[in-house]
C-alpha cells in the first residue's frame, strides 16, 4: 500500500509562515484555554496573517478528559480563530502534535486547504504525579502491561536494558546522563525552556531511581505548555518568514514491546525516517540540526540510530563524546528536547516545528552557535514509539 | 471455539491451568491473543498450541514511582522470551530477576487477570 503523499515532484510543499509557543514548565502560564490563545495568537502575530484566512485546524491533546474534564477540544481551537472551519483533534500519545502536524502538511498537499493552523497543548498540572504516571501508561498496552503496573518509565526502562544488554557498553551510565547535561545545556538559554538551568555529570548519574536503569536525570519533566504552527501553500500572501515542509513520513508498530521484532530498536521510526527522506528526495547527508523525542535519555540513543544517523549500538557513546553538542557534527536537540525544553504531551511534535523552524530561521537562541543550518529533522514518537512521525524542514531559498 | 476466536479469556482460563495459549499462523509465527491476521506477517491463524510458559528473561525494570493503582509499591516488570512469543509479566519473587535467568508465568487475579513471573530452574 502506498501510504504518502503525491511525490515531491508532482505537489507544491507547504511552507511554515508562522509559530508560536508558551514557556514550558511545571505550572504552565495559565489556564488551558489561556495557554491555547497564548500560543494561537503568537502564531498568528508571527505569520502576518488573518486568521479569517485558515481553512482548516489540526489539534493535538493526549490527556485533556482527565485533566480538564475536556474532550472535544477542536472546537475550542476554531472558536479562537472565529469558527465555522473544519477542525479535527489528534490523539496518538506523545505523537498527538507530530501526527497533528502530517495531516496539515497533506492536507496542503491535496490541495484541500491553503492555510491550516495546527495547535498542540497539554495541561498536566492540576494532577498529581501518580495521577500524571496513571495518565501516561495509557499509551502503552492495557492488556499485557498496564495490567503489570508497567509506566511510562517503566517501558523506556526495559528497552533501555534490552539495549544495553544486546550492546553491553561499558559505561552506559555516565554516557547517559552526558545527554542529559547536553540537553540542560541547550535549554537553558531558552526562555521558552522548562529548565532554565545546567545539571553536572555527577548530580545527573547520581540522581534518584525511577524505574531502573533510567533515573530522575533521564526522564522529562511533567510539563504544562501549548504550541501553534501556521502552515500555508507557497502561494499565499504573508508578511512572516518562511520555511519549507520539504518531507513527511510516518510509520507504526505493534503497540505492546513484547510482540516487536526487538524490544528496544524502535521500527516504526526507522520507516517514518525512509519515507520522509524517500519523500523529500533527501537524504541523511543533507540534515543538519534535529530535534528528536527525547522523552528519556536512551530514547534519542534509540532516535538517533534508527533514523539512520548511527549503526544500533554506536549512539550511546557519539553522545559521550560530544557529536550530538551545538558544536559537534550532528547537533541534537537545541530546544532542550523534551528532556529539558519539556514534554507537554500534545504540544511536544508542534513545539519542535516551532523550535527547528526558527532555528532555521536564524532567530532561536541557539542560532548563533550554528553555521547557517539549511535542513532540520523533527522526529516525534508516539508512547514506546508505536507510532512515529518524521518531518524535514529547509530553509527557503531566496531569488 | 475457533483459533480466530481465541481471545484474553481463554488465555487466562489456559494459563489458570498451566499452560499458556499461542496463535500460530500458516508461517509459523506465534503471538497472543486477540488477533485476527498474525501481526508479523499478516497470514491466517492456522492453531493455538499450548505450551509451558516458561522461558528467559529478556529484560527487566523495578518501578520507583507507580501509577495510583501501586501507590506503595515497586513493582518489577520483566519480558520473558518464552519460545514461540515475548510475554510481558509482573515479577513475584523477593531476589530482583536478572537477564537470562529462566522463569515461569503464571496468572495474577486481582484486580484483574493478569501475568506473573517466578523463578525456575
Amino acid at each position: 500500500m502506498d501510504n504518502t503523499a503525491p511525490s515531491h515532484r508532482e505537489r507544491v510543499d507547504p511552507h511554515v509562515i508562522g509559530v508560536g509557543s508558551t514557556p514550558f514548565g511545571p505550572e504552565g502560564s495559565g489556564s488551558f484555554r489561556r495557554m491555547l490563545a497564548d500560543a494561537v495568537d503568537a502564531a498568528l502575530t508571527d505569520a502576518g496573517i488573518d486568521e479569517a484566512a485558515i481553512d482548516e485546524v489540526h489539534h493535538a491533546n493526549f490527556a485533556g478528559a482527565i485533566t480538564d474534564t475536556q474532550n472535544h477540544q477542536a472546537p475550542l481551537v476554531a472558536d479562537l480563530i472565529g469558527g465555522g472551519v473544519p477542525t479535527i483533534r489528534h490523539e496518538n500519545a506523545c505523537a498527538s502534535g507530530g501526527f497533528a502536524m502530517w495531516s496539515a502538511v497533506r492536507a496542503i498537499h491535496s490541495g484541500a486547504a491553503d492555510v491550516v493552523l495546527v495547535t498542540g497543548i497539554e495541561h498536566l498540572s492540576p494532577l498529581s504525579t501518580s495521577e500524571v504516571t496513571t495518565a501516561f501508561a495509557m499509551a502503552a498496552d492495557e492488556l499485557y502491561e498496564i495490567r503489570n503496573g508497567l509506566t511510562f518509565p517503566g517501558a523506556y526502562a526495559l528497552m533501555a536494558r534490552s539495549y544495553i544488554s544486546e550492546h553491553a557498553p561499558d559505561e552506559y551510565r555516565s554516557a547517559l546522563s552526558a545527554i542529559a547535561v547536553k540537553n540542560h545545556e541547550h535549554a537553558s538559554v531558552n526562555p521558552l525552556a522548562h529548565f532554565q538551568s545546567t545539571v553536572d555529570l555527577q548530580t545527573a548519574t547520581e540522581a534518584p531511581m525511577i524505574a531502573d536503569p533510567l533515573n530522575l536525570y533521564d526522564s522529562c519533566p511533567i510539563s504544562d505548555g501549548a504550541a501553534a504552527v501556521v502552515l500555508a501553500a507557497p502561494s499565499v500572501d504573508a508578511t512572516g518568514e518562511r520555511v519549507r515542509v520539504r518531507g513527511v513520513g510516518a510509520a507504526s508498530d505493534h503497540l505492546a514491546l513484547q510482540t516487536r521484532e526487538s524490544i528496544h530498536a524502535t521500527a516504526a521510526t526507522a520507516t517514518a525516517a525512509d519515507r520522509a527522506f524517500e519523500d523529500a528526495a533527501l537524504t541523511r547527508d543533507d540534515v543538519d540540526i534535529l530535534e528528536v523525542h527525547d522523552c528519556f535519555t536512551i530514547a534519542e540513543v534509540l532516535a538517533l540510530e534508527a533514523l539512520g544517523f548511527y549503526a544500533p549500538g554506536e549512539a550511546l557513546e557519539a553522545a559521550q563524546r560530544g557529536e550530538t553538542t551545538s558544536s559537534g557534527w550532528l547537533p541534537t536537540n537545541l530546544s532542550g528536547g523534551l528532556k529539558a525544553k519539556g514534554h507537554p504531551v500534545g504540544a511536544t511534535g508542534v513545539s519542535q516545528i516551532a523550535e527547528l523552524t526558527k532555528l532555521l530561521r536564524g532567530d532561536h537562541p541557539m542560532a548563533e552557535s550554528l553555521e547557517r543550518p539549511r535542513v532540520g529533522l523533527a522526529h516525534n514518537a508516539g508512547g514506546t514509539v508505536a507510532t512515529a512521525v518524521v518531518h524535514l524542514l529547509e530553509v527557503l531559498e531566496h531569488d | 471455539m475457533t483459533e480466530e476466536a481465541f481471545g484474553e479469556e481463554r488465555l487466562f482460563e489456559l494459563l489458570g491451568g498451566g499452560q499458556l495459549g499461542v496463535m500460530m499462523c500458516i508461517e509459523g509465527h506465534g503471538f497472543l491473543p486477540p488477533h485476527r491476521r498474525c501481526p508479523h506477517c499478516g497470514g491466517g491463524v492456522e492453531t493455538v498450541t499450548e505450551t509451558r510458559p516458561r522461558g528467559e528473561i529478556l529484560t527487566h525494570t523495578t518501578i520507583a514511582v507507580p501509577a495510583s493503582d501501586f501507590i506503595g509499591e515497586s513493582p518489577t516488570v520483566v519480558i520473558i522470551d518464552a519460545g514461540s512469543v515475548r510475554v510481558t509479566a509482573r515479577w513475584d519473587h523477593d531476589a530482583p530477576p536478572e537477564v537470562g535467568q529462566r522463569a515461569e508465568v503464571w496468572l495474577g487475579q486481582e484486580p484483574s487477570p493478569h501475568l506473573r513471573a517466578h523463578p525456575v530452574r
